[in-house]
């Protein structure tokens, strides 16, 4: 019930079909990206998915990121807007159950992005490298791993959000947290690797194996953040 | 009222917005990193570029590609959301105040932002540099001049890119699309900056400029040419364009 509450209230924000124009944005990068010189792709040596994502990727991550940001910023903008937050306390709703929906809502809408986004990398990987069925096992796969990859971040830009009145100071952090993920990758440092920020910028295609000990990582992160979640927001409320 | 006042006045709103600190924090993400890897810089890279030079140019790069234009972005966020809550834009338009102006003063609070944090960058080099020098006993520190120059240009080459977001926001009143359109347009930057047709793209001025200079100073033989006649007609066309509409758009939504 509160699910369809919270989708409700995002009729006139107009999120739901901005992330699905964020993500045809999105899914068209890679097709423009190899259009405009092919040559360069096919020239490199490696399977046609691994050139593909190892060309992309971190573009899409990072535009994922950035619609992720943005749909968290908004969906609590619009209770803090017109005071609509007060109203929602007065009635019988639990405060964590509208955090859990808005949290889930934002998660399934970052999800049509992926999905588009790695149909447009199956359409390149068709039409330049006549790759057909046999990528479906390994798209469907980074699919999994990008969605376990996105969702403590999912959790924690929600918690921020709905923590800052302001608009512009929930972007802000969100921005910020994203920018610290670009510029500490050089450092090389395990802690580095695990920020939430940084996870979902790197691919299974490209990382192999090697990128499967960030599945638990990411799990706990989701974990303890709900649970940070689950915690400040009664909180808050008895201490309000 | 006078331009000036109104400026006053659209200053005076920032107060309580902690914007300082939106500006501030990147900054000190930024440094930290590249003062622990200055260990690199050292070692030389392939490009055949000074210590020094590296130093300063990955730092700038670091801020220009990324973090400067999405400032911008929050910026517009910013000056839009503190009228919009409580029908602030409504209010200002029922004085006898010039939307022309009251537009221009907001689109000059957003460039004023943005030069403090690029004098912050500023203020911030020096002391970095210092550091840095100290631990790798070795001079990193550049003239001021060629410091404060680059930054100049740094900002003059953002103009464009700055009123365009500011056109974005004023044209597009529900903040989803206003905040998608600024940040989704500062991603493809890196690519369409190799095209020959990088001067119709605005959000990649800044950037590109510093891959220049990186090039200059390294004097390898592929880098990037800076042309001033295909780019100086077409971003002065721009920004013209950008800032004219904004004029003619601003505050439609609440005058309806």
């Amino acid at each position: 019930m509160i699910l369809s509450l919270e989708w409700k209230k995002l009729h006139r924000t107009g999120l739901f079909p901005g992330m699905l124009a964020g993500g045809l944005a999105a899914a068209a990068v890679p097709i423009l990206n190899i259009a405009a010189r092919p040559e360069t792709f096919l020239a490199q040596t490696g399977t046609p998915l691994s050139i593909l994502f190892s060309q992309n990727w971190s573009m899409l991550g990072m535009l994922n990121l950035f619609y992720l940001i943005i749909g968290a910023c908004i969906l609590y903008h619009i209770e803090y807007a017109g005071g609509a937050m007060e109203k929602m306390k007065a009635l019988p709703i639990s405060q964590g159950g509208i955090f859990a929906a808005k949290t889930l809502l934002l998660f399934g809408m970052t999800m049509a992005a992926v999905v588009m986004e790695l149909l447009a990398l199956w359409f390149c990987a068709w039409h330049w490298f006549s790759v057909g069925s046999e990528a479906l096992i390994p798209l469907l796969c980074e699919l999994g791993y990008q969605l376990a990859m996105l969702l403590p971040v999912c959790i924690l830009m929600n918690l921020i959000s709905s923590f800052c009145r302001n608009l512009w100071i929930a972007l802000g952090i969100g921005v910020i947290c994203l920018f610290t993920a670009t510029v500490t990758i050089t450092l090389n440092h395990p802690f580095v690797d695990f920020f939430p920020f940084s996870l979902p910028m790197q691919s299974l295609t490209e990382t192999g194996a090697n990128g499967l000990r960030f599945l638990p990582a990411a799990m706990i992160e989701s974990i303890l953040f709900a649970t940070a979640a689950g915690i400040s927001i009664p909180l808050r409320r008895r201490l309000a | 009222m006078n331009f000036l006042i109104l400026l006053k006045v659209e200053l005076k709103k920032l107060r309580r917005s902690h914007i300082i600190w939106i500006l501030l924090v990147p900054l000190i993400i930024l440094w930290i990193p590249n003062i622990l890897n200055s260990g690199m810089v050292m070692d030389g890279n392939a490009m055949g570029i000074a210590p020094e030079n590296d130093f300063f140019i990955q730092a700038f790069l670091g801020l220009a590609w990324f973090m400067y234009p999405a400032t911008l972005v929050i910026g517009t966020v910013l000056l839009c959301q503190t009228e919009r809550n409580n029908h602030g834009l409504l209010k200002m338009l029922s004085l006898p105040v010039s939307s022309v102006q009251l537009c221009l003063a907001k689109f000059v609070v957003l460039l004023l932002l943005a030069a403090v944090q690029l004098v912050l960058m500023d203020l911030m080099y020096f002391p970095c540099a210092i550091i840095a020098s100290e631990m790798n006993h070795y001079q990193l520190l550049l003239s001021p001049s060629l410091v404060f120059q680059q930054t100049g240009l740094l900002f003059l080459s953002s103009l464009p890119m700055a009123a365009l977001y500011w056109m974005v926001a004023v044209l597009f009143t529900t903040p989803v699309f206003s905040i998608g359109i600024g940040l989704a347009s500062i991603v493809p930057s890196v690519l369409i900056m190799n095209t020959d047709l990088w001067y119709c793209y605005p959000p990649c001025y800044p950037f590109f400029l510093l891959t220049v200079l990186q090039g200059e100073m390294s004097r390898s033989s592929d880098t990037f040419l800076w042309e001033w006649v295909p780019f100086l007609p077409v971003a002065a066309a721009l920004f013209a364009v950008f800032l004219t509409l904004s004029c003619i758009c601003f505050g439609r939504a609440e005058r309806r």
